[in-house]
């Protein structure tokens, strides 16, 4: 059932974000005026190993406002890959600065990969620059930070058929289950990507819902949906199904179903059900299925 | 009073007819040389018929299309066929449906179909007829002008006067054995159909190329029309009981009854969708409309107005094209192309309906005889106008605008969520979207609908296409000093499906309006675009908000402001005028936070004037604008 009210997808993004926001936008940010809800308290982390990086200098690089300092000290930081450099890099964000900028900063967290640069990326996912929201996106995937999925679930309704297509495919990568009703929404409407993340996602009868679509959808939507479906385990995607899956992909008789087929056994993991794997094999010889070997 | 003119004595055919034999000829009878009477002959000639009232129209509607006529009796719903199609617009004359196809001119009963005569009119078409329960009078005419021919038949099917005219022959009524023949735009002759003498004639110093029955009584003109009563004799110096439609600017430039000298042919052309219809009456000496209204279609819509001032009283939306109208004594009939006759109350209530069972290109209805019961009461007419500027197709601007315009006149808090939905429709074309726009930002009823707009945001999985009008919602709201609209406007602010010049619009309206709730909306808001802003109005939306920071923010909302005036990223006309906006006064406009906006006083409450802490954001917007100090 798709969500009906975006509100929701809002309010949960908002409350997350609160919830996070003990980290770079806080400390960028001025004490809340006395309306405004107080952030929880951050739990105790332990403390992170020492840098190699030179925190104090790049720091001061990065509120310096000359355009080319910031780039320079988000280079090292990003090619350093050490993760103490995600909090300054948050802090930028939190206080906001020049298109360029943002754009490298954005992408040093995405290469950091974080989880605690999510409530700094997050408001960049709506920034009105397409750039910069695709960006964000992308490094929010990439970090996995808790929240992300609300936040891709929002930009699921947005009005940017790219950042759409970054969202479809992140809530497979970061296996948002809430998702899967927004994500058969969207799929006939022209978001292919939902259909590798149903693939990725589906349980029972949605995998049912998701083969459906196969001969209403273009070929090679659904491909990238049914491969990751005949590798999921058993438990989340019955053999039974796969076997249906696998014996209408055998009577299409076409090179690209016989192709995907090939895809799908080279890649069949080695704990996979040898039913499902003998069945593959078979179709591959033309043999149904569901019948006896000859 | 029955004589023979001597221009009809000049003629063979015209001596014959004297005698009660049919009047043949080629013109002649309609003279030009004919003496002025000072309406003598036309008021003996009412005196003698007056008793002699032509019968009204049956209540019947007619159908045409290729397949045959459908007609249908009104209100009993009683319907009937008849083989064979019409090649202009069927008349309902008296008892009978008299119509032409294919060379012939035919009569139908009205109540029931059966064809009571027919005869040949060598390749003309119906232009018009009248029938006074014994003649029926009819004007046949080719495409081409100089071809009119008046027939008389009786109801034998008879042809018993016949004249040929090069003159254009207008439309014929009859009463009393008298045929009424306008012609030359000028006179109306009145003709002893069983003498074949012109017994009488009008002059009209108005354009006449009518005349008509209404509910029994003659009427005489094109545009205005005078009655044929007590009066007449003074119609020649325009002081017969008269009556016209008031003139108002209507989509398509509608007529009334149009020229009498015109074929309507059905050919589903516009000139069948586009009319006035109107009946007129008069009590004493003076004359009025029914219901005191009048109707004007324009395609899938037809509009009540009043015969006062042509003020809208009522929409009716059809299920097709509007393709025949007719005022009742009470009430008024429409019919459409989908075959659908509707009847509606004076008040533009329903008032039942009829179908004629096919899909028509052309229709005829005549109700002037009937008194129609309200059976439904009509919706609000926000609520009618809504409706039909749903119907209405995008090439149909000029009725849009009307529509619109007569919406912006209501203050039913209703228009404003018609004009809302207007606005979220995909389906509305990009003038009419605008239009409603602009109304919008000018309504102050309706605030529920404006919140409950700003609940929207785009939403492409739930086929939300289009955001809200935030600008004009936004402006509205301001003007009421709706402090309740603040969340909602500032979450519209870093929705990005939002139009860049409407986020600029909430962020005037919330750096007047805005609560200390709104806070991180605004800062975060200012944090994304202070150095990115990229177009003058995103350039205008961060000043307001900034300085809706400084007004609610404290302390920290005003040094957030301050460092990004001193910041070298930020962008170069947000940095101007924010150190505009701390200039003129920040302190002071933080301070003025502390009184709620909803509840400030002068001439804010009324949304026109200009708040103090207005003027400092209005200040330093235009320092971002021009780079100029005021």
């Amino acid at each position: 059932m798709a969500v009906r009210n975006p509100n929701l997808l809002i309010i949960g993004a908002a409350l997350w974000l609160g919830a996070l926001s003990g980290s770079a936008r806080v400390s960028a940010a001025p004490t809340q005026p006395s309306a405004a809800k107080a952030p929880k308290a951050a739990p105790p982390v332990k403390a992170p190993p020492k840098s190699k990086l030179d925190l104090a200098a790049l720091q001061k690089a990065l509120e310096s406002g000359n355009e080319a300092q910031v780039l320079a000290a988000l280079d090292t930081i990003a090619g350093s890959g050490d993760p103490a450099g995600a909090a300054p890099v948050e802090a930028l964000l939190g206080r906001g600065a020049s298109v360029r900028v943002l754009e490298r900063a954005i992408e040093t967290l995405g290469i950091l990969a974080q989880p605690s640069s999510g409530a700094a990326l997050a408001p960049y996912a709506q920034h009105r620059t397409p750039e910069l929201r695709r960006a964000a996106l992308r490094a929010l995937i990439a970090t996995k930070a808790p929240g992300a999925g609300d936040v891709l679930r929002r930009a699921l309704h947005g009005s940017d058929a790219s950042q759409r297509s970054i969202a479809a495919r992140g809530l497979g990568e970061l296996n948002v289950r809430a998702a899967v009703p927004e994500l058969f929404n969207v799929l006939p409407k022209d978001v292919p990507e939902a259909a590798q993340s149903l693939g990725k996602l589906c349980v029972e009868g949605e995998c049912d819902k998701l083969v459906g679509f196969l001969g209403r959808l273009r070929f090679e939507v659904m491909e990238s949906a049914i491969v990751p479906l005949l590798l999921r385990p058993q438990a989340d995607v019955p053999d039974e199904l796969k076997l249906r899956l696998i014996e209408r992909l055998r009577r299409m008789a076409t090179q690209a179903a016989n192709q995907l087929l090939q895809t799908a056994l080279a890649q069949f993991p080695p704990d996979g059900s040898p039913k499902v794997k003998q069945g593959i094999e078979r179709a591959l010889k033309g043999y149904s299925v569901t019948e006896q070997a000859p | 009073m029955s004589r023979c003119l001597p221009l009809v004595l000049a003629l063979v055919a015209a001596t014959t007819a004297c005698s009660g034999d049919i009047v043949k000829g080629s013109g002649a009878p309609f003279s030009e040389t004919w003496q002025a009477d000072q309406g003598r002959s036309i008021a003996a000639l009412e005196q003698k018929l007056r008793a002699d009232k032509a019968p009204a129209a049956a209540p019947v509607a007619v159908g045409v299309s290729d397949a045959g006529l459908f007609g249908v009796t009104l209100p009993d719903g009683q319907r009937w066929t008849h083989e064979g199609s019409a090649d202009t617009l069927p008349v309902v004359a008296g008892e009978l449906v008299v119509a032409s196809n294919a060379g012939k001119l035919f009569a139908l009963e009205a109540k029931t179909g059966r064809e009571v005569w027919s005869i040949s009119i060598d390749g003309r078409k119906l232009r018009g007829a009248g029938d006074d329960g014994t003649f029926t009078v009819a004007v046949v005419a080719g495409e081409n002008p100089g071809r009119s021919r008046f027939v008389a038949v009786n109801r034998t099917g008879k042809i018993v006067q016949q004249i040929d005219s090069s003159v254009e022959l207008g439309f014929p009524a009859v009463q009393g054995g008298v045929a009424f023949i306008p012609w030359s735009n000028q006179y109306v002759s009145a003709f002893d159909l069983r003498s074949g003498d012109e017994v009488a004639r009008l002059l009209l110093r108005e354009i006449v190329t009518q005349a008509r029955n209404f509910d029994g009584e003659l009427w005489f003109g094109e545009k205005g029309l005078v009655r044929f009563d007590e009066r007449i004799r003074l119609a020649t110096t325009n002081q017969g009981t008269r009556i016209g439609l008031p003139a108002r600017q209507l989509p398509g430039k509608p007529v009334w009854l149009g020229s009498g000298n015109q074929l309507w042919p059905v050919n589903g052309s516009a000139r069948l969708k586009i009319r006035l219809a109107a009946s007129p009456a008069a009590s004493g000496e003076s004359a009025y409309f029914t219901n005191h209204a009048y109707l004007a279609s324009y395609f899938r819509v037809v509009l009540g107005l009043s015969e006062k001032d042509g003020s809208l009283q009522f929409v009716k939306s059809l299920s097709g094209d509007a393709l025949g109208m007719s005022a009742a004594r009470r009430g008024f009939a429409v019919c459409d192309s989908s075959g659908k006759v509707s009847l509606v109350s004076e008040k533009g209530g329903d008032a039942g309906g009829a179908e004629l069972g096919a899909r028509l290109e052309a229709c005829t209805v005549d109700v002037s005889a009937l008194s129609l019961e309200q059976t439904a009461p009509a919706a609000s007419l926000a609520e009618q106008l809504g409706q039909a500027l749903g119907q209405l197709t995008p090439d149909m601007a000029v009725a849009q605008k009307l529509l619109i315009d007569e919406l912006s006149r209501l203050d039913d808090p209703l228009v404003t969520k018609i004009l809302i939905d207007l606005t979220s429709s995909v389906k509305i074309p990009p003038d009419l979207r605008a239009a409603a726009r602009k109304l919008i930002a000018t309504r102050r009823s309706g605030k529920q609908y404006m919140l409950a707009a700003l609940e929207r945001h785009y939403d492409y999985v739930s086929d939300v296409l289009l955001p809200p009008p935030l600008g004009p919602l936004a402006d509205a709201l301001a003007a009421m000093n709706e402090v309740s609209a603040t969340p909602l406007l500032a979450r519209h602010l870093n929705d990005p499906a939002n139009e860049m010049a409407d986020v600029e619009r909430a962020a005037i309206a919330l750096g007047k309006l805005a609560t200390p709730a709104e806070y991180e909306d605004l800062r975060t808001f200012f944090t994304l675009y202070r150095a990115t802003a990229d177009e003058p109005s995103l350039v205008s939306a961060v000043v307001a908000v900034a300085g809706a920071l400084v007004r609610i923010g404290g302390a920290p909302g005003k040094a957030l402001v301050e460092r990004a005036a001193q910041d070298p990223l930020t962008q170069p006309d947000v940095k101007r005028g924010l150190t505009a906006l701390l200039a003129a006064g920040g302190g002071a406009a933080a301070a003025a936070a502390s009184a709620p906006a909803g509840r400030s006083t002068g001439p804010e409450e009324t949304g026109r004037g200009a708040p103090p802490r207005g003027e400092q954001i209005r200040s330093a917007l235009n320092v971002a604008k021009t780079g100029e100090r005021p």
